[in-house]
């Protein structure tokens, strides 16, 4: 199965993974990693580098906040790595649909495509739709 | 508005605060990344690369050949934004300073035996050395964000006294 690293700014991957669980559980092969104002960024890094290694058999998908900004950018540098893959906008909707296409999508580009698929379908403008 | 030379010491360089901070406050089309470390590493400046906003060039030169490449790069026309990974590599280049450049100490991480300066910046004995320095002789601001009120600077050196 292909893990899941939440990477992201402050606590939003440990919020969001939390958030998930209420939603559908507890989930397997999910670690989180938080970059914090004053963080040496080589020591996120060295961490990261031990979790892609520990999902190394399965691969695994990086989910960011924002492309852009330094938890995508620290991700981005494993894209040359087999089986690693980066999501740069996570949202909830997005995450959900991660966790429970896992067991069916063994690929963590194709994962990646189908998460972020419905990360997008789940924005809507309310006021859009009253008006249709 | 005269053009206005930024260099900034951040060790995450292009990141959210430069891209919604600096880039937009001032206008940023051009920015350069000063680094012996990137200019050596092709998938760091593929990454770089990639995440520039719209309309923006990036280049990229080692602290040697931003030195000697120094003239022509400040004779662009518009606003630049230089970035150094490391008060160190400011210090390098100091030859080059001069009043009408405005430097910003943005981000530099906690590490062992470092001074908290601010949330953001976090300097050892020689770094705080090196800034007291320059801001004899320049205007160097430290704050992560433009519209942030800088921290003051002036007694700087008895961070280090005790």
């Amino acid at each position: 199965m292909v893990g899941v690293i939440l990477l992201t700014h402050g606590s939003l991957g440990i919020e969001l993974l939390k958030t998930s669980e209420m939603i559908i559980g507890k989930q397997d092969k999910v670690d989180f990693l938080s970059v914090q104002s004053g963080a040496s960024l080589g020591d996120l890094a060295g961490d990261l580098d031990k979790l892609i290694n520990k999902y190394k058999d399965g691969g695994v998908l990086i989910l960011t906040d924002m492309f852009g900004g330094s938890p995508s950018n620290i991700a981005m540098a494993y894209l040359e790595k087999d089986k690693v893959d980066v999501i740069t906008g996570v949202n909830l909707p997005m995450l959900i649909k991660t966790f429970s296409m896992r067991k069916d999508i063994k690929n963590p580009l194709e994962l990646g495509r189908a998460a972020i698929q419905t990360g997008k379908e789940s924005m809507i403008l309310a006021g859009d739709l009253m008006n249709k | 508005m005269n053009k206005k030379i930024i260099f900034r010491v951040d060790d995450r360089l292009i990141h959210g605060q430069v891209i919604e901070g600096w880039i937009k406050y001032y206008k940023i089309n051009d920015i350069i990344i000063v680094s012996d470390r990137i200019c050596s590493d092709d998938l760091q400046k593929m990454i770089y690369s990639s995440i520039l906003p719209a309309n923006c060039t990036l280049q990229f030169y080692s602290v040697d050949s931003f030195i000697a490449n120094y003239r022509e790069i400040s004779s662009a026309k518009d606003n630049l934004l230089i970035l150094f990974e490391s008060v160190g590599d400011l210090y390098r280049v100091r030859e080059v300073l001069n009043d009408s450049i405005f430097v910003n100490i943005g981000c530099v991480a906690s590490r062992e035996h470092k001074i908290e300066i601010t949330d953001t910046v976090f300097l050892d004995k020689e770094e705080v050395l090196k800034l007291s320095e320059l801001r004899d002789r320049f205007n160097i601001l430290i704050k992560k964000l433009p519209w942030e009120t800088a921290v003051e600077i002036k007694n700087f050196i008895n961070l280090i006294e005790d």
